[in-house]
């Protein structure tokens, strides 16, 4: 083999270059500025104490965490069930079914947004039948939303599932049988434990997708209070720009993230010690 | 299987697949009616379709510039990840874990956080970075990161790159060469698929276009936006449609692309 030199090494520069300036000083100078006091630019935990005392901040993470966690839960579970009935269906399921789901992930943000106005909003027609049966429905509120979220999860949640249900082998399948085993105990001895890795996996995403999101609660609802429309609210150019505080909120919202991945990987590594033992 | 045990799971498809559907349905269906408030539409019309195609040139421009700013990125992305992965590649296998693990951080630093961290950092400080479109463009890359690292290494996994250019290497063609001449080609299927996710991605922005660049590039999400924000009638949701279905058709023609370049890579492997 070649000896090694730096030239080597020159077509993976654009790639660090980028990594340096788009991702690892930009976070770097979000940590800082979180640290900062708005004011004197000193040192000090002043925003977060802000963030985890002020009811008004405190609200948008409870908001976004509430929100996030309920339509992960139900979107992994739907999604969860749609993947299975896939795999069990076979083949033709999934020829069939993955041209909906492709359609749908590509639905989102404002689109998706409006057609749930159109169906639930004060003057959807899905709220005038309902209104018949004297029921309402009110989409403009934290519950209101909770259903949009789900409706995203469900592709992205059925995307990342499926590799996971054509590893559990068909052979596998046919040795429970004829070892006696139906099919839920199959599933809830064989299945589940070799697709718990997978399932953590794409419930960390699918978090992490909840609670990022901006456009479609933006535009159903311009006022409700998540963290991510307050971050970009702070930055905004046409109020007070609150940087430090935005950066702190960004950062809380990053470790909350971080924390539920966290969690589901060591799930995920007990989980893994329980196969081989 | 037998039948009795087939239902269940056929009945949860089709009930996921009819709510999944159900909303693009209703928005394509507004689209034809004069409004649509009570149970049923108030009528019937095909005004709305002629209007956006003929009275409002600023939507048409607003798509052009959408699909201006997502293709861009994604071919600087590309170029950027196919060359640090032919580093990986040639010279230095260990540095695919750093590779990866930078390129996995964009699936949670993205969007408002990553947007504020960039603005936050770079603008108003006169470098050529602080330019507002450079900023955007570059923010766009790293968003892509993720996607097209996946499809650009799962394709290098799947065609044994190694024996590969070996092989090439053997029959006396330089490194370079092989790699570009043998690999590239070969993962046109990864490239594609990373393409075809990573714009969706771009062309639905709102949060990162509108905080980076403000309203001076207006782009056909903010087109919409402003569209919902002010009348939101049946217009509106024809215009929802067209966003909707050059998102659509543009993964559609994607993946029929994978397919030919899928088949063609394996006929010159057999050959």
């Amino acid at each position: 083999m070649k000896k090694k030199n730096a030239f080597d090494y020159l077509p993976c520069v654009p790639f660090f270059l980028l990594a340096i300036f788009f991702l690892l000083l930009p976070l770097v100078n979000t940590v800082v500025e979180s640290l900062m006091d708005p004011e004197t630019k000193a040192f000090s935990f002043i925003n977060y104490i802000n963030i985890f005392t002020k009811p008004i901040y405190l609200l948008a993470v409870w908001n976004s965490v509430r929100i996030a966690l309920v339509a992960t839960f139900f979107g992994i579970i739907i999604s969860f069930f749609t993947a299975l009935s896939i795999s069990m269906l076979g083949e033709k399921a999934l020829k069939s079914f993955m041209p909906i789901m492709n359609l749908t992930q590509n639905f989102a943000g404002f689109p998706l947004a409006f057609a749930f106005m159109l169906m639930l909003g004060h003057a959807g027609f899905l709220n005038a039948i309902l209104k018949i049966f004297g029921l309402n429905y009110n989409l403009y509120s934290g519950n209101g939303l909770i259903p949009v979220f789900i409706y995203f999860a469900i592709p992205l949640g059925t995307l990342f599932l499926i590799p996971g249900f054509s590893a559990v082998k068909k052979e596998w399948k046919e040795a429970a049988t004829l070892l006696n085993a139906n099919g839920a105990k199959f599933w809830f001895r064989i299945g589940l434990p070799v697709l718990a890795p997978t399932i953590l996996g794409t419930t960390s995403i699918v978090f992490a997708d909840s609670i990022t999101t901006y456009a479609t609660v933006y535009v159903i609802m311009t006022n409700y209070s998540t963290m991510p429309l307050k971050i970009a609210a702070m930055f905004s150019k046409d109020a007070t720009q609150q940087t430090e505080l935005g950066s702190a909120l960004s950062l809380t919202m990053i470790v909350i993230i971080l924390l539920v991945m966290g969690l589901t990987n060591l799930l995920k590594s007990k989980l893994a010690k329980g196969v081989e033992a | 299987m037998n039948t009795r045990h087939v239902w269940p799971y056929r009945l949860i498809l089709i009930l996921v697949g009819i709510t999944q559907i159900f909303p693009i349905l209703v928005t394509l269906v507004y689209t034809f009616t004069t409004g649509w408030v009570k149970a049923i539409p108030s009528g019937w019309t095909m005004k709305n379709w002629v209007e956006i195609f003929t009275q409002h040139p600023d939507f048409w421009l607003s798509m052009k510039n959408s699909l201006i700013i997502s293709l861009v990125p994604i071919v600087f992305s590309s170029i950027i990840i196919i060359l640090a992965m032919y580093t990986v590649v040639m010279s230095c296998p260990k540095l695919d874990g750093i590779i990866q693990g930078i390129s996995m951080i964009p699936f949670t630093l993205k969007g408002v956080v990553l947007s504020i961290s960039v603005i936050g950092l770079y603008a108003g400080k006169g470098l050529f970075i602080s330019n507002r479109l450079v900023m955007l463009i570059c923010s766009y890359c790293v968003v892509t990161m993720p996607y097209i690292y996946r499809g650009i290494r799962n394709s290098l996994y799947s065609i044994h790159v190694h024996q590969m250019v070996e092989a090439a290497e053997l029959l006396g063609a330089s490194r370079l060469y092989a790699f570009f001449r043998v690999v590239v080609p070969n993962m046109w299927t990864g490239v594609i698929v990373s393409f075809l996710l990573s714009f969706s991605c771009i062309f639905c922005d709102y949060a990162m276009i509108s905080l980076i660049l403000g309203s001076r590039f207006v782009t056909a999400q903010m087109k919409l936006y402003a569209m919902i924000s002010s009348k939101g009638g049946p217009l509106t949701s024809a215009v929802v449609i067209i966003i909707f279905t050059t998102t659509f058709l543009i993964s559609v023609l994607a993946y029929q692309f994978q397919k030919q370049t899928g088949e063609a890579a394996v006929k010159t492997t057999e050959e």
